[in-house]
């Protein structure tokens, strides 16, 4: 058997006075799928650190293959075959997907043969079910296809022990499935040994053995996953007996669309589809789901709502008006975007969290006239509010707010974009990689959106979020909208068919 | 002993971590002249009392430290948007060409000639500015490129200008234009009021980026240009209007030389200020207001290079101390971001023997 079993022994880790790992074990069997389970911040990734060498643990030891290893730093865990998937990409983007797997070997040669390097990974393709195309700056690869060369890259490097964050956030149920389906044939042929890091029960139900639930550095409980329920899992997670309850729905749409796209076309970046949209509309009290394999022109989509890409013909229209998306506009007429990304796409990572919830509202006064000097106190004081009003965990106000937690960045950016009144909200992927409470606190405060009257367009690459979410749901491919059913009784498998297109 | 880097520091440990740069650099630069036998203890003496000791000194050191703040300035303007002004000699030369143009070719009292000169002098400074900013907004070609090598096209203009149409006929000797006759009224004896209007614009640029939506803009679009289009800000406007305010900075540091200290306008005339001004806005890590400080250590190096070369020092050296000191800041800044790892609660179960020696 080529896989490795791995195991953790009552290792501690602290950052400062901040008990981030607290004597926790685990046990990964060689050949077994490892599930490991907790909120944001109870120490999961911090076990993975440690034990692939990016931090050293401050107590416990590893044992890998059944020997004690000394795990200072990630070439030592790199010699042993220990290797992960990061929820944030480590791809360069500039460079194509053949050239990110050749780089990424450790012993890249001075003057690489492409000819025998292509013949190579061309050899390791024809064996993954995954399809990538070779030749693609890995920059225009849309996140999902970005997740799946993330995977093929460990594969390519022969790890026998894999660590994957969250490692199906962004694929399509068929996908995932596809996915977790190969990693488990990995598995069972003793090829590899796997934790997954997951929030999703589904996962943990099919495609795991054994699992480990973390809480605040503790282990809170574990076993196989056939004898434990999500419900059980849930509880061991929040410390809870009960997850929050689903939002209620109130209200019901109203007859005009708040917002009416017709046909409404973009180019077509580098190859890729253009939007081509024939007519897309939303109601007040409405959620309208857009669901899609990612880069099917979801981003673009959003991006023209949101004034950062010109469209080439047609037309968007905000309660009957037209819509071009400008500073002033989006102001006067109430649009709210929340980017997918928000770190990278709706926050300024180095200025302070402040700062950041002032983004929207520094230059005009609170009935709405232009301000030309900043008001200092003001905006600490509307900082304040919105910290306390969204219960945003930050060191303090004048941090930057990159070093807030994924959950607390996402809270900042929806208290910004929900201050006041919002009759049109554009949500994209608003719970990528935030943990269970924060997921069902940011779907919540969408619902409540929807039921005080404002017109919802959610683009989410998460299905089940759709499905929980939406009163009418459209699909995406190719830049055209291919399907259209209402959110009530919506069958996951028919729109995960038109997704794919078949 | 290990290391670990925070994920932010506050400001204050990035003033002492350039505190600290700075004194890394002069204590370096000093062996090394211990080593090639100078006294060190002797020179730096020399060198505070001469600069600092006497009226005559803080004078020197004033009229130096003046276009180095607007140099100065004129760069940690463009940084606050993200971009590298690296053609504060150019606009400088532009400014001066402009200033004296005026100053020769039109008449008039001397507090409307001075304006008028100032304003020649903050449009030459934009002029020469212009196609590198159209440049960068429009087609994204990089500013580091255009803004230097513009300034070789400046200081080959001021040559060509000095020689040739505007050479002063009864200077035989030396290649200049004529005398400028306005003269920008002294403070303190030969420190002229050059000074207070660049410590004034400090102060206005500095309210102007710290207080202004305005400033706020270009700050959002400087440390994130993804975040600015999002929230519908004018990055182009804004990347236009913060280059030519910049370039414009660095024209009027270009036209108080000719008018406060010159009085003409020659080859030579910056005397670098321009590439020093890079210096001065990195040691004040772009923040408008530390940019006085800095120019003042700047115009201390300089005016501590002119007395040591009395005393056999090569004028060449005191320009490697400048850049021992931008080494020693770049190398600081990332340092301060380190500090030593907690020491283990529990001490690490030790490792078998076996693995120890793989």
């Amino acid at each position: 058997m080529k896989a490795i079993g791995v195991e953790a022994i009552a290792v501690s880790k602290r950052f400062g006075t901040f008990r981030a790992l607290d004597d926790v074990s685990l046990k990964v069997g060689a050949g077994s799928v490892h599930a490991l389970l907790g909120e944001n911040g109870a120490g999961k990734s911090t076990l993975v650190k440690c034990l692939l060498g990016y931090y050293r643990a401050d107590g416990g030891s590893f044992l890998v293959d059944g020997r004690e290893a000394t795990i200072d730093r990630p070439a030592d865990a790199d010699a042993m075959g220990l290797g992960m998937v990061y929820q944030h990409f480590t791809l360069v983007p500039s460079m194509t997907v053949a050239e990110n797997l050749v780089m990424s070997r450790a012993d890249v040669p001075a003057v690489i043969d492409w000819a025998g390097e292509r013949a190579v990974i061309e050899g390791f393709m024809a064996r993954m079910p995954l399809r990538i195309q070779l030749d693609v700056p890995v920059g225009q690869l849309a996140a999902g296809e970005r997740q799946k060369t993330e995977i093929l890259k460990q594969l390519y490097l022969q790890r026998r022990f894999l660590v994957l964050d969250e490692p199906t956030s962004v694929l399509t149920p068929q996908e995932a499935e596809e996915m977790l389906g190969f990693v488990r044939g990995l598995t069972k042929a003793g090829e590899i040994s796997v934790v997954i890091i997951t929030h999703k029960m589904k996962e943990v139900a099919r495609f795991v053995d054994d699992l480990t639930v973390l809480r605040r550095g503790r282990v809170a409980g574990g076993g196989s996953a056939r004898t434990l329920g999500p419900a059980e899992l849930t509880a061991m997670m929040i410390g809870e007996p009960q997850a929050p309850a689903d939002p209620e729905r109130r209200g019901v749409p109203g007859a005009e669309p708040l917002l009416a796209v017709v046909g409404l076309r973009t180019e077509g970046d580098l190859g890729r589809h253009g939007l081509d949209i024939a007519a897309l509309s939303v109601r007040r009290h409405e959620i309208v789901g857009i669901a899609g394999v990612s880069g099917n022109g979801q981003k673009e989509l959003v991006e023209v709502l949101g004034g950062q890409r010109r469209p080439a013909s047609g037309s968007v229209s905000v309660a009957g008006s037209a819509y071009h998306a400008g500073r002033a506009e989006a102001q006067a007429r109430r649009v709210r975007v929340l980017p997918e990304e928000p770190l990278r796409n709706g926050c300024v990572g180095r200025m302070s969290v402040a700062d950041n919830l002032n983004l929207r509202s520094f230059d005009h006064t609170a009935d709405g006239h232009q301000r030309r000097w900043l008001d200092r106190r003001g905006m600490a004081a509307r900082a304040q509010r919105m910290i306390e009003a969204f219960g945003i965990r930050a060191p303090s106000p004048q941090a930057p707010i990159r070093v807030l937690s994924g959950g607390n960045v996402q809270r900042c950016v929806l208290a910004r974009e929900l201050d006041g009144e919002v009759a049109l909200l554009i949500v994209a992927n608003p719970c990528f990689g935030l943990d269970v409470k924060a997921v069902a606190e940011v779907r919540a405060r969408i619902m409540a959106a929807r039921n005080t009257g404002t017109a919802v367009l959610l683009v989410s690459e998460d299905l089940d979020e759709i499905l929980e979410l939406s009163d009418r749901i459209v699909v995406m491919r190719q830049g055209q909208i291919v399907h259209e059913t209402p959110g009530a009784g919506a069958d996951a498998q028919e729109i995960g068919r038109h997704m794919v297109g078949h | 002993m290990r290391f670990q880097r925070l994920p932010s520091i506050g400001a204050g440990v990035m003033i002492l971590a350039r505190v600290a740069a700075v004194a890394a650099a002069l204590l370096t630069g000093g062996l090394a002249f211990a080593l090639a036998g100078f006294d060190v203890p002797e020179l730096a003496g020399a060198v505070i009392s001469a600069s600092l000791g006497t009226a005559f000194g803080l004078e020197d050191l004033g009229l130096l430290a003046t276009p180095l703040i607007l140099t100065g300035l004129a760069a940690a303007v463009c940084l606050r948007i993200g971009l590298w002004n690296i053609g504060g000699e150019g606009q400088f030369y532009a400014g001066a060409i402009i200033a004296s143009l005026v100053g020769l070719q039109l008449q008039g009292p001397p507090a409307l000639m001075l304006p008028l000169m100032a304003l020649a002098g903050f449009a030459g400074g934009m002029a020469w500015i212009l196609l590198p900013a159209l440049a960068r907004a429009y087609l994204a070609i990089d500013e580091i490129i255009t803004t230097l090598l513009l300034n070789f096209v400046a200081v080959l203009l001021v040559n060509y200008l000095c020689t040739g149409p505007m050479r002063d006929p009864h200077q035989a000797v030396t290649a200049a234009s004529a005398h400028v006759p306005y003269e920008i009224p002294a403070m303190i004896d030969d420190l002229h009021l050059g000074l207070a209007v660049a410590v004034l614009l400090v102060v206005l640029a500095a309210l102007a980026l710290g207080r202004t939506g305005w400033g706020f803009e270009v700050r959002v679009a400087g440390a994130n240009r993804h975040a600015a289009n999002y929230a519908g800000m004018g990055v182009r406007r804004r990347l236009l209007q913060t280059m030519l305010l910049s370039g414009g900075i660095a024209g009027l540091a270009g036209m108080l030389e000719v008018a406060g200290t010159v009085h003409r306008l020659q080859g030579g005339i910056s005397n670098n200020y321009g590439y020093l001004g890079i210096i001065v806005a990195v040691l004040a890590g772009g923040a408008p207001i530390a940019v006085l400080p800095a120019a003042a250590l700047m115009a201390l190096l300089l005016n501590g290079g002119i007395v040591l070369q009395s005393y056999g020092v090569s004028s060449y050296d005191v320009l490697a101390l400048t850049g021992l000191v931008l080494l020693f800041i770049a190398v600081g800044e990332q340092l301060a971001y380190y500090r030593p790892a907690a020491r283990p609660a529990i001490a690490p179960k030790p490792a078998p023997p076996l693995e120890h020696a793989r």
